[in-house]
């Protein structure tokens, strides 16, 4: 990024100071292009603000904001004070740090695997097959998912005991501590191979004769993945993971209530859930809009830290 | 030449997509809430089949007959009001009585969309535009219908009420919703006799039926009533060549009913378990029978509810211990709770592989037509009520939920103005008249029905046309008059709804059933719900997680060890209290006390 902003400088030797008009004149298509992300951020993401203030009240939605009494953290006490969102914390919290955990190395270690194969058409074809499972939504990767592994008339647990493997059904899905586990890797399998895209462009990224020097040299490929990929995609990586890291406090609606049964809820019951059931089907606005204000507090949080301490070490960090 | 092409090309596509983008924001309201309604349509879509016959209940149940029986032993001669096609004018009695309006009024009606295939959109058929022709047109008024997916009507009433969308007319069979818009403001108040002036018809309907009372809540009246015939269309079915191939009769009590079942599962009849159930995804709790009786006025007044799970009710308690009972010698699927929405229970009985099934009757009844033709050799017998009698656990008689004294409990949206509603009031008195009704649910004679030699109108279920009715015969569309078509007498009701053009002709045991319910309902063993007139705040706020706690719960009772289901029972009941049950018991009992509920007949009383 340095080397970027000094390239820019250079480049700017000889300045003939233009108005803004001038450039948006020449390249007027791409600013109009732009202007549509920005118009959906302003509106989805900035006009959305006035409405927090349905945290602080009790919002009635026919009686608007007018009607609707100031009762200040009152909302946000009563959440605090509830069992089931400290239940739904702990469980967010838990199962996004295990996300982050098992999910976040598999694509970097699969981009550096995909690499290094050498029959381009092989590559090709695995890759596609990794993408794959990234285009099915939630619903229906759950629905094939509770087909396949259920305990009695599941498809892998019917060849297991038909084979005398095991003796009974394992509840892959329906036994909160194997649904756990089960979770955990379904979501690994559907993500890893979208994962890989960004790592792989910045391997394209690096130099070709750092390979040839170290092959010159007698590097083997381990050396090599060591030395020369691991150091050019370390930069990525962090970056990554500080964004990720924002979303420790998020919550995916679809994946929970896609893999939602009565068996499994003590840990199913996370965030999302808790906003839809108390917030949305009990018609409690307020309380939906203030604990999403607080998952997005905790999250810009956990993200400002991570950059903070992603600077220490020597990184770029994000800001 | 070719690089301008593109370039317009381009341009085109980035003023589409630039236009489409904004198209999200309607109005400024729903901008506001963005994030919210966001996650509601979200939930709407993958809930959706969740929330299923939370409402429908209400239906499931059977109705009670109400006082304002018409055409109960006097023959009425329909054919004054049938046509062969579309006449110049309809409900010209009422019409006559009204002004056009000097400006054009909009009024917005719900009507349920349920996804049927080979039916045309609800909100835009040819019977929303006879509507529009025959009542909007001389009126100047527009009538637009407002599509609300069946399954999930609370998520889409929240989101019009979000962004002051709602309709004019807002309906539901549950007392408990409606008075929660109500209290939310979302309704506005009424003046009784002002509806009156406008709508004699219905306001005299709402009298005989002895409705009135209902109206007012939290001291404000907001509500008017559409009727409920008496009908009996749900029913529940057994397999009679099973109990013939097993020696057996008909059960007539749960000692007799296990006994049959034991004796199939031996012989090899059925698939991997005899009977289907599947997760609980009602709040209404199934107990009645399991009630003692006479009952105790204030346990019925505090429990009693289709909003709210009874589980802490004792007769919970004892109908979960014979489902325990039930699942450990091995009737049910082990992977029963996984069939969120009763479909896997249905394919199990259509495919011949359990004991019974219950659902609704209709002359074209789609699950018996499937069932027969998987299985043309099988007989089906109607189930008797006494078939889950059992001394010390049961009452010692069946004892049935009667259906609310009511059809539909109609308010008006908080946003109309005084034309808007006088337009909605109209809307109901136009629709009450006979000929409009007539019209609405037969169509026209000779091709969406012919009158059968006892004068009353046989709806052709083949028809397939342009004009071709929405389901149910616009049931959908007249809910707001009555929830059942009302022709003849209750057998000859039955008769017509009975189901046609299968192996076996199930039409009397049908009305037979019928009429030993009847008999039992009238003994007193049959009675419904409290009714509040004053608006239970803590129901609103916790139904949803206690909902979800009765899922969770009654399947971990019904799956767990035997020796441990007493102290399980205690520990879940009390966490099921801290959920906030105990909030909602102690506001109702509050209600109790004050005299603002309806109260039992004195028959079915504990003295």
């Amino acid at each position: 990024m340095a080397s970027k902003a000094k390239k820019g400088q250079i480049m700017a030797v000889q300045p003939r100071k233009r108005g803004i008009g001038y450039y948006i004149q020449k390249d007027w298509q791409l600013y109009l292009m732009l202007l549509i992300p920005l118009v959906v951020v302003l509106v989805f993401k900035y006009a959305a603000y006035p409405g927090l203030r349905m945290a602080f009240m009790n919002y009635k939605p026919a009686k608007g904001y007018a009607g609707s009494e100031w009762v200040g953290f009152e909302i946000f006490q009563k959440i605090f004070k509830d069992k089931d969102f400290i239940r739904a914390l702990r469980n967010s919290l838990i199962f996004n740090f295990v996300d982050l955990i098992v999910s976040f190395p598999v694509p970097i270690v699969l981009a550096i695997l995909l690499n290094e194969l050498r029959f381009p058409r092989f590559k090709k074809v695995s890759q596609t097959i990794l993408y794959l499972p990234h285009f099915l939504s939630w619903v229906i990767v759950a629905n094939v998912m509770y087909t396949m592994f259920k305990p009695d008339t599941g498809l892998v647990n019917n060849i297991l005991v038909n084979n005398g493997i095991i003796s009974e059904g394992i509840p892959f899905l329906t036994e909160k501590w194997h649904w756990a586990v089960s979770y955990t890797l379904i979501n690994v399998w559907q993500t890893m191979g979208w994962g890989t895209i960004i790592y792989l462009a910045a391997i394209t990224g690096i130099n070709g004769e750092l390979y040839e020097a170290a092959n010159i040299d007698g590097a083997n490929r381990w050396q090599k993945i060591l030395h020369i990929t691991w150091p050019g995609i370390k930069g990525t990586t962090v970056t990554l993971l500080i964004m990720n890291l924002g979303k420790v406090m998020g919550s995916n609606f679809e994946r929970l209530d896609s893999f939602d049964n009565v068996q499994v809820r003590e840990f199913q019951y996370q965030l999302a859930i808790y906003i839809y059931e108390k917030g949305l089907a009990g018609n409690n606005f307020s309380k939906a809009t203030a604990v999403g204000l607080f998952q997005s507090l905790v999250g810009l949080i956990l993200v400002l830290a991570a950059d903070w301490f992603a600077k220490r070490l020597g990184e770029d960090g994000l800001i | 030449m070719r690089k301008k092409l593109t370039k317009v090309a381009a341009m085109a596509m980035v003023g589409a997509m630039a236009l489409s983008s904004l198209a999200g924001c309607g109005s400024d309201s729903a901008t506001t809430t963005a994030a919210a309604t966001e996650k509601a349509t979200e939930a709407e879509e993958t809930k959706a089949e969740k929330t299923e016959a939370e409402e429908t209940e209400a239906e499931e149940t059977k109705a009670e007959e109400t006082k304002g029986e018409s055409a109960e032993g006097e023959a009425v001669d329909y054919t004054q009001y049938a046509s062969t096609e579309e006449k110049d004018s309809y409900g010209e009695d009422a019409l006559k009585n009204w002004e056009p309006f000097s400006e054009k009024v909009t009024l917005t009606i719900p009507v349920y969309d349920r996804s049927q295939a080979g039916l045309p959109a609800v909100d835009n058929n040819y019977w929303t535009q006879w509507v529009q022709r025959h009542f909007g047109d001389p009126m100047n008024i527009e009538v637009k219908y407002v599509a609300i997916p069946r399954n999930d009507v609370m998520t889409k009433y929240s989101t019009l009420i979000a962004s002051g969308d709602q309709p004019t007319i807002m309906m539901e069979f549950d007392y408990p919703k409606v008075s929660q818009w109500a209290n939310d403001g979302a309704m506005q108040p009424i003046d009784l006799e002002a509806f009156k002036e406008v709508a004699p018809t219905y306001y005299q309907s709402m009298v005989d039926s002895d409705t009135v009372q209902y109206s007012t809540i939290n001291d404000d009246t907001y509500f008017v009533f559409a009727k409920r015939p008496a009908t009996y269309t749900w029913i529940t079915v057994v397999r009679k060549d099973w109990l013939d191939e097993v020696g057996m009769e008909l059960p007539e009590s749960y000692e007799e009913y296990t006994a049959a079942i034991d004796a199939i599962v031996e012989a090899g009849l059925c698939g991997d378990y005899p009977i289907g159930i599947s997760l609980p995804n009602a709040a209404y709790i199934t107990n009645f029978g399991y009630r003692d009786y006479p009952v105790n006025e204030e346990e019925w007044a505090i429990h009693s509810s289709l909003g709210t799970p009874a589980f802490t009710m004792e007769a919970t308690k004892k109908m979960l211990k014979r489902q325990n009972d039930e699942y450990h010698k091995g009737y049910y699927s082990t992977e029963y709770d996984l069939d969120a929405d009763g479909s896997q229970a249905k394919a199990d009985f259509i495919n011949g592989k359990t004991f019974s099934y219950s659902g609704y009757t209709a002359a074209d009844c789609q699950w018996l037509n499937e069932f027969y033709q998987n299985n043309p050799d099988a007989e089906l017998a109607l189930a008797s009520h006494w078939q889950s009698v059992e001394e010390g656990v049961t009452a010692d008689h069946p004892v049935f939920r009667t259906d609310n004294p009511y059809g539909m409990a109609i308010g008006f949206s908080s946003n109309a103005s005084e034309d808007e509603l006088k337009a909605a009031w109209m809307y109901l008195e136009w629709m009450s008249q006979p000929d409009v009704l007539f019209t609405l649910e037969n169509g026209y004679e000779g091709k969406q029905f012919d009158f059968n030699e006892e004068g009353l109108p046989e709806l052709n279920t083949d028809y397939e046309g342009d004009d071709i009715m929405n389901y149910s015969a616009n049931s959908d569309m007249t809910t707001v008059v009555h929830a059942s078509r009302e022709y003849g007498t209750i057998e000859q009701r039955l008769e017509l709804v009975s189901p046609k053009g299968l192996p076996q002709d199930l039409s009397a045991e049908i009305v037979q059933r019928d009429a030993e319910w009847r008999e039992l309902v009238e003994e007193g063993y049959g009675y419904t719900d409290p009714q509040f007139s004053v608006s239970i705040d803590s129901e609103a706020e916790y139904s949803a997680t206690l909902l979800s706690l009765w899922q969770e719960y009654s399947v971990e009772l019904t799956k767990c060890d035997p020796t441990e289901f007493d102290s399980l029972y205690e520990e879940l009941s009390q966490e099921f209290l801290d959920a906030g049950y105990q909030e909602i018991l102690d506001e109702r009992l509050e209600a109790y006390q004050n005299g603002q509920t309806s109260h039992l007949p004195d028959t079915v009383q504990v003295q």
